[in-house]
């Protein structure tokens, strides 16, 4: 009843409302019809392309137990921070990590489709977070040698776009390695990725540091608490659950940016749907693919933004 | 009897302010001091040295024949000083046992059941055992300040410093945290008090000490100081604390 109103309240209203609902039913039909007529095999047939690349299928099993162990550690996350309630909290993301770990599928040449993106950005965000942390302190060092390097590296980063990174990584990386040994391209996108992850993640711990009241280190340095101690067990869990928020849209953002590995000829989800639409066969199927690669990628972000407000959500409770 | 906190000569600028201007202080084990004087005078800081959460730039602070400027010594020092600070400063991510048990286990090395074991005994002292597991915000301001008081006892400290403890409190609440620290000077703390509870100073101090202008204006015992003041500073003050 309130919706009827609001549409069709006053006859201005009215008359917009009208409008855009012909609008939207004509560009409904026109999808419809074209939804009907549409090539899907190019989907179908290359499914688990796009999913995890030439992955060989003996491997499948694995990267199945990977996930589940994945799914495992995050469940105990969520339960060591009081999110959801779950028995033995810390245990349960141990087991999780390293079953995980031991699944995981390697060398990272193997990586292909969203499993890749899923692990590029994964991986890089893992790696960047002692990174980030660090960064994060030593923008705020005492010593100015430390806060320069520290300010220099992120700005640095943030003020470059992420492919110019991914190209310069791509040809300066193998100038630092000794004379033929050669990092396949994926683990060169991974620094690239770990670097630019890192760089954005110092801003935002540094953003939750500075949230953390004065009070609370002199609170802890008067217990006796060294310097360490206090960040350990005080200062950083109060500031990492202040950024929570912006750490999951950090990892959002950046699972999408995988995407921009596809230009340096990796096969992500991006490179898959090149290269399958670079075949004979499926020349002008590009709606097709390109339709099924937005959903795909919408799926997986908006799974992870209704994660983050569940973070939201429960951290806000009984905290602070 | 040898003094358990000695602070000589003690200068300290913030900037190019002057706040505490050659401070002459000691106190005996067991003895109860409160500070008292104007907002600004300087009496937060002085007790704020002594565990150095306010460094200074002349003079020694010594606490228990450790020097306080000496960082090897200052942690040693921080062991045993406990701290209230008037804003509480519980950590609120911890539940109210695993702030009293933090410090303990971390710092003392105690195992985990013999800290909490320690930690609702001073629960139950403070007279809010039933809070046990729930998080700071969910106190009132009373009962997190008595768990602010429970925390440093916890580290079983040979002095406790309150900084204005019961400022930040509705006056509704003030009662039950003095309470608390009647029992606590009963039990023979050496205690230092910065406060504006007037009546408290009176029945509980063994000296009293007013500040003003970063000096130490006068000092003596609450009888003197309350009815026959040398000072016409302290007189002043008095006037308008006592009867506003």
């Amino acid at each position: 009843m309130r919706l009827l109103k609001a549409l069709f309240g006053t006859p201005g209203n009215a008359l917009v409302s009208l409008l855009l609902l012909a609008f939207l039913g004509w560009l409904g039909q026109a999808l419809l019809l074209w939804g009907l007529r549409a090539e899907w095999r190019v989907v179908g047939e290359n499914l688990p392309y796009f999913f995890v690349g030439q992955l060989p299928k003996e491997h499948l099993p694995r990267v199945g137990g990977f996930l589940l162990f994945l799914a495992l550690a995050l469940l105990g996350w969520l339960g060591s921070l009081r999110v959801v309630r779950v028995p033995r909290p810390r245990l349960l993301s141990l087991l999780g990590l390293l079953g995980s770990l031991f699944l995981l599928p390697w060398p990272p040449t193997l990586w292909g489709g969203l499993l890749l993106s899923f692990l590029l950005s994964g991986v890089a965000m893992l790696l960047a977070f002692p990174l980030g942390v660090a960064l994060a302190f030593g923008r705020q060092a005492r010593l100015p040698v430390l806060r320069l390097i520290a300010i220099a590296f992120i700005e640095g980063v943030r003020g470059v776009p992420l492919v110019s990174l991914l190209f310069l990584a791509f040809v300066t990386v193998p100038l630092f390695l000794p004379e033929g040994v050669r990092l396949p391209q994926v683990v060169r996108a991974l620094v690239a990725f770990t670097l630019f992850a890192a760089a954005y993640l110092a801003e935002n711990v540094r953003g939750g540091l500075q949230a953390v009241p004065k009070g609370q280190w002199e609170a802890a340095f008067s217990l006796g608490l060294t310097p360490f101690q206090a960040v350990r067990y005080v200062i950083l869990p109060q500031a990492l659950r202040a950024v929570v928020p912006a750490l999951v849209g950090q990892y959002i953002a950046l699972f999408k940016d995988t995407s921009l590995v596809a230009l340096i000829g990796i096969l992500d989800l991006m490179g898959v749907a090149r290269a399958v639409l670079a075949n004979p066969q499926n020349v002008g199927l590009e709606r097709e693919v390109y339709l099924f690669l937005a959903l795909v990628y919408l799926l997986v972000s908006g799974s992870f933004s209704y994660l983050g407000r569940l973070l939201e959500r429960g951290l806000g409770l009984g905290v602070r | 009897m040898e003094p358990i906190i000695r602070i000589h000569n003690l200068h300290k600028w913030f900037g190019p302010l002057h706040v505490l201007k050659g401070i002459h202080l000691e106190v005996a084990p067991g003895e109860k001091l409160v500070v008292i004087g104007p907002s600004g005078s300087g009496k937060s800081t002085l007790i704020r040295t002594i565990n150095r959460l306010e460094d200074f730039q002349e003079g020694e602070v010594w606490v228990d024949g450790l020097n306080v400027k000496d960082d090897r010594a200052l942690r040693e020092v921080r062991r045993e000083v406990g701290m209230v600070f008037q804003q509480f400063n519980l950590f609120p991510h911890m539940t109210v046992l695993e702030n009293i048990t933090l410090a303990p286990m971390r710092v003392r090395r105690w195992p985990k059941e013999k800290a909490e074991r320690k930690a609702l005994e001073l629960l139950e002292r403070v007279g809010i055992l039933d809070q046990a597991g729930k998080y700071p915000a969910q106190l009132s301001g009373g009962q997190q300040q008595r768990v602010a008081i429970a925390r440093a006892l916890a580290m079983e400290p040979k002095v406790m410093l309150f900084d204005e403890p019961t400022s930040a409190l509705d006056p509704e609440m003030v009662g039950e945290v003095l309470d608390v620290m009647r029992d606590l000077a009963r039990g023979g703390m050496t205690m230092l008090v910065v406060t504006h509870e007037m009546g408290f100073a009176r029945e509980v101090a063994d000296r009293v000490v007013f500040m003003d202008g970063g000096q130490i204006v006068e000092e003596g015992r609450p009888g003197e100081i309350f009815t026959a003041p040398k000072e016409e500073r302290t007189r002043a003050f008095l006037e308008r604390v006592l009867h506003h």
